[in-house]
């Protein structure tokens, strides 16, 4: 489901923030956070994409 | 029963005893009357000066653009001409064009010719089509339905579609447009007539068929052809009962249908609905980036703070040792005047010994000596 990817992604990235927004972090916490934001960003901007078109026709 | 009268040649001389007295003139000529129109009769018209008396009885004008017929209305058919105006949506009121069924009569206490109004047809009032929807509108919100969709959430990622459509200009719109997008959309095409006899049936079973998605679009390109369709009782009731939101596009339409009304949203034309989806992942995709951008922010927030915390303690372990070599200096030049001393004492020791020794043989001599 793209859907339910894509708002697993959205969860994901919202507890990143507050984690990095709340807590005392080092630096090399930091940085594996980020990483792993970027990764999260990446893979639900790439469920909102086509890699190809999915048209099914129905003819009740 | 007014006795027959004799016929009386023209310019005969009458005798009064023969005259008519006005009730029974009036007798006559209200049997007359009656009779013109062969019983009770539908007339149309415009209401003008409509009274309502205390006991409920309505009272008003019939007219046209030439002329003008009292009609009364008594307390009980009044109070069903107007439920049955009401339930149309039609408030009675002067203006209003009615068509009246009654008797035509001659009210005798006034010499005058009256129609008894028995009912009336709202249709014409409203018009056919006007009245067929709010008829079903009215049956829909009994039935709590009208307002179901409103109640719905849309999944902010609207990728799954189910669109209702003849195929047509319409259809391939909406379609162009969303492959134009970079977006994933995944869509079933469930072809429907939308105008015919067997319209309403066909958009309705297709509209139950849409089965798991994000959104059902109910929709169909402009033209002449009639979308009385999107008015009926079957259709509003599909997308009413969908579990799912219905986005109706009936496109060019002058007028919103009843299944606008009943929809979750409403768009003019199959490429607006199209746009109103992009739209919307657009909006998605850029609540992932605002999130990882906030992200970011938030990493350099902390990394300043952890920069902030490692100078001062940078700065604390300065002092610290600023403090521990003035502590070691001073140790070290006390343990050096120490040293000092004891090396001083250590040698008028030294000193002292020699001279004891040295007075000890000089006194060793001088006792030898003697």
């Amino acid at each position: 489901m793209p859907s339910t990817a894509y708002h697993a992604s959205l969860s994901e990235l919202r507890a990143i923030r507050r984690q990095l927004q709340a807590g005392q972090l080092a630096p090399e916490e930091v940085e594996t956070l980020i990483g792993r934001a970027l990764t999260v960003l990446e893979t639900g901007r790439g469920v909102l994409r086509r890699v190809e078109a999915v048209v099914e026709a129905v003819d009740l | 029963m007014v006795p027959p009268q004799p016929a009386v040649p023209p310019g005969a001389t009458e005798p009064t005893s023969l005259a008519l007295t006005v009730s029974q003139a009036l007798a006559l000529a209200n049997t007359g009357v009656r009779d013109a129109l062969g019983g009770p009769a539908w007339i149309r018209g415009e209401v003008a000066g409509l009274v309502c008396s205390q006991a409920g009885h309505l009272y008003w004008n019939l007219v046209d653009d030439r002329a003008r017929l009292a009609v009364v209305a008594f307390r009980s058919d009044a109070a069903r001409m107007r439920a049955m105006l009401e339930g149309a949506g039609v408030a009675f009121a002067d203006g209003l064009a009615i068509s009246v069924l009654g008797q035509l009569e001659v009210y005798t206490a006034k010499g005058q010719v009256q129609l008894r109004a028995a009912k009336l047809d709202p249709a014409v009032s409203v018009g056919e089509q006007a009245l067929a929807r709010r008829v079903v509108r009215k049956a829909l919100t009994s039935a709590g339905l009208i307002e179901a969709q409103r109640s719905l959430v849309m999944d902010p990622v609207p990728l799954e579609l189910v669109v209702v459509a003849p195929a047509g200009q319409g259809l391939g719109d909406l379609l162009g447009r969303l492959n134009e997008s970079p977006w994933a959309w995944r869509l079933r095409v469930i072809t429907a007539a939308s105008e015919g006899p067997d319209a309403p049936l066909s958009i309705a079973a297709a509209v139950r068929a849409g089965g798991h998605c994000d959104v059902v679009i109910l929709t169909r390109g402009g033209g002449a052809g009639a979308t009385t369709a999107y008015d009926s009782d079957e259709v509003c009731r599909a997308v009413c009962s969908c579990p799912i939101p219905v986005m109706v596009a009936v496109g060019h339409t002058s007028d919103r249908s009843l299944a606008d009304e009943c929809a979750f949203a409403t768009l003019p034309t199959p490429t607006a609905a199209a746009a109103d989806l992009i739209a919307r992942l657009e909006a998605a995709d850029q609540a992932l980036v605002s999130e990882a951008r906030a992200a970011v922010n938030a990493a350099g927030v902390a990394l300043s703070r952890a920069r902030s915390d490692i100078e001062a303690e940078w700065r604390a372990i300065g002092a610290t040792r600023s403090q521990l070599a003035g502590a070691i200096a001073a140790r070290l030049e006390a343990t050096e005047a120490h040293r000092h001393a004891s090396r001083v004492r250590s040698r008028a020791g030294v000193a002292l010994a020699v001279a004891v020794i040295l007075i000890l043989v000089l006194v060793i001599l001088l006792i030898g000596a003697h």
